[in-house]
């Protein structure tokens, strides 16, 4: 019983989003990032029920955002799936790996790209996705706590510090997509996109979204 | 009798014949075996049992309510019953186990589940029960105990909710090779289908298989049914029984082949709403019943090639301690 005890009194229980400024993503990241503004024509496209109810279990909130850019008529989808607890894996955010291929995407190609953000180099996925004639180039990262990490070994690591710490970390997902058949094309315009976000939200907001290294 | 039975000295007890003496069986109810056991080993059962209190709670809360954990509780069940039913030989046992092995396996049990407990890493936290029951059966009688509750720690890792990174392979591997099996039977029979990863056409409809679809949980449920189905049924010689255990995989895949066959078939003939609707549900208890039956028959078929060992030459797991 002592060690039960001491198994419950382990068990963390501080959140770090109750000891940093909270986040607002539909005000912290802004409607216009360098020449892409919000496209209004088009109103985001609704998952299904079943979809939405795992996702607001699974998420506190979540933006989801198509943006364009009027010269090039170019038009990328912006999701941020961000949750208070990813300490536990029934409210860890999901990769896309998971949800793509669980939505019946294939996914014909994986890799980890570099992307120059300012003066330093910020590690991304670059997902080829495909579902029938749909091809959906995406790339993404995750964050938990304070930190970026684009593979689950990193992932799981940047938990367990944080849990060791008696934290429970939150984090996001981020990702970016375009619908491409040319997915050299698309991951360059998701790379152009996200040094605009980067450069075009405040520095608090940068930390949470980009880690606290950017 | 000593109420301290020395560690060094142990007392090699026959379990088997002592408690089939009616007297025995009576003492272990109202007499000294069980206030010797209790006052002897308290510490360690109320230990183990508040470990896995808290675990259960905390699953209850979490792990156990997603779909693809719904069998722990039951496989947790089973393992506790199956424990429960070796309470005469537990109880009966003297101290034949070497102290340090047992102390050695509660320890590391005991570090792995608090890690598990800190990083909110339930497999771990639940795998760790394992090795901390195991050693404290050791210490209490012995391999001889620990072999003779093999099958409940059997179950308690059975139990065990695999890691996410894993699950994830073992589904949509799965999950790939049923939509692959089932397009090519439609194929043979005829149907207009076609697949995409692991979306189906069939004429006008679609459908996605889902990770439900993928036979995980049936898997796990059927190996734990077909497994306690050996058991508790009439011993068998180890090939027999061997054959038995390598059929349930396939067996469990096959069946939900058939199901997603019959989930596919059931909305072309009569629209996605029939196949939507209870007909998932019914269809999913009906082949796990299909499925267990062709176990028990291929059971049936072996008993013929090998005949049953007589009951002196058993290697198998005997019936006995039932009430």
């Amino acid at each position: 019983m002592v060690v039960a005890g001491i198994g419950t009194a382990a068990t963390p229980s501080r959140r770090l989003v109750d000891e940093i400024p909270p986040l607002n993503l539909e005000e912290d990241i802004p409607q216009r990032l360098g020449d892409w503004v919000i496209d209004r024509a088009i109103a985001p496209i609704l998952p299904a029920p079943d979809v939405q109810e795992r996702l607001n279990r699974l998420y506190n909130s979540i933006l989801t955002r198509t943006y364009t850019r009027p010269i090039t008529t170019d038009r990328l989808m912006l999701v941020i799936a961000y949750g208070a607890d990813q300490a536990d894996r029934t409210t860890l955010a999901h990769l896309p790996e998971a949800c793509y291929s669980s939505q019946g995407f294939q996914i014909s190609g994986k890799r980890i790209a570099k992307l120059g953000l300012g003066a330093r180099e910020f590690d991304v996925v670059q997902l080829e996705t495909r579902r029938g004639s749909r091809m959906e180039p995406v790339t993404y990262w995750t964050t938990v706590g304070t930190e970026a990490v684009v593979n689950e070994a990193a992932r799981r690591w940047a938990r367990a510090r944080y849990s060791m710490r008696g934290l429970i970390p939150d984090g996001m997902l981020v990702r970016v997509s375009t619908l491409d058949p040319n997915a050299a094309r698309a991951f360059e315009l998701h790379a152009g996109f996200i040094s605009a976000l980067r450069t075009g939200v405040s520095p608090a907001t940068a930390q949470r979204v980009f880690g606290s290294f950017a | 009798m000593s109420t301290h039975p020395s560690l060094s000295g142990p007392r090699v007890l026959d379990v088997d014949s002592e408690i089939s003496s009616p007297s025995a069986r009576k003492d272990l109810v109202l007499g000294t075996p069980v206030r010797i056991f209790w006052a002897r080993w308290w510490p360690l059962v109320l230990g183990f049992f508040s470990l896995l209190g808290t675990t259960s709670y905390r699953f209850a809360e979490s792990l156990w309510q997603q779909p693809e954990f719904e069998y722990g509780p039951l496989l947790l069940l089973i393992s506790l019953w199956l424990l429960w039913r070796e309470r005469a030989a537990i109880v009966l046992a003297r101290g034949q186990g070497n102290g340090v092995k047992s102390a050695t396996a509660i320890a590391l049990g005991l570090v792995a589940y608090l890690l598990g407990v800190r990083l909110k890493a339930g497999y771990l936290e639940f795998a760790a029960l394992a090795p901390i029951l195991g050693g404290a059966l050791y210490l209490m009688g012995g391999v001889r105990l620990l072999r003779r509750c093999a099958f409940s720690l059997l179950f308690l890792l059975l139990a065990i909710p695999l890691p996410a990174p894993i699950l994830f392979v073992a589904t949509s591997d799965l999950k790939e090779w049923v939509s692959y099996a089932a397009e090519s039977i439609l194929h043979m029979g005829g149907y207009p289908v076609a697949r995409d990863g692991v979306t189906l056409r069939v004429g006008p409809y679609s459908l996605l298989l889902a990770d439900a679809c993928s036979g995980m949980n049936s898997l796990v449920s059927l190996l734990a049914v077909g497994l306690l189905y050996l058991y508790l049924t009439a011993k068998r010689r180890p090939w027999h029984s061997f054959l038995i255990v390598a059929a349930i995989a396939p067996t469990a895949i096959a069946t939900n082949v058939v199901r997603v066959l019959t989930l596919t078939l059931i909305t072309y003939y009569f629209g996605d709403e029939a196949g939507q609707g209870f007909l998932h549900e019914f269809a999913g208890f009906v082949l796990f019943l299909v499925a267990f039956l062709m176990l028990a028959g291929l059971d049936q078929v072996l008993k013929r090639i090998f005949p049953q060992p007589s009951p002196s030459a058993s290697l198998n797991s005997p019936d006995h301690g039932e009430n």
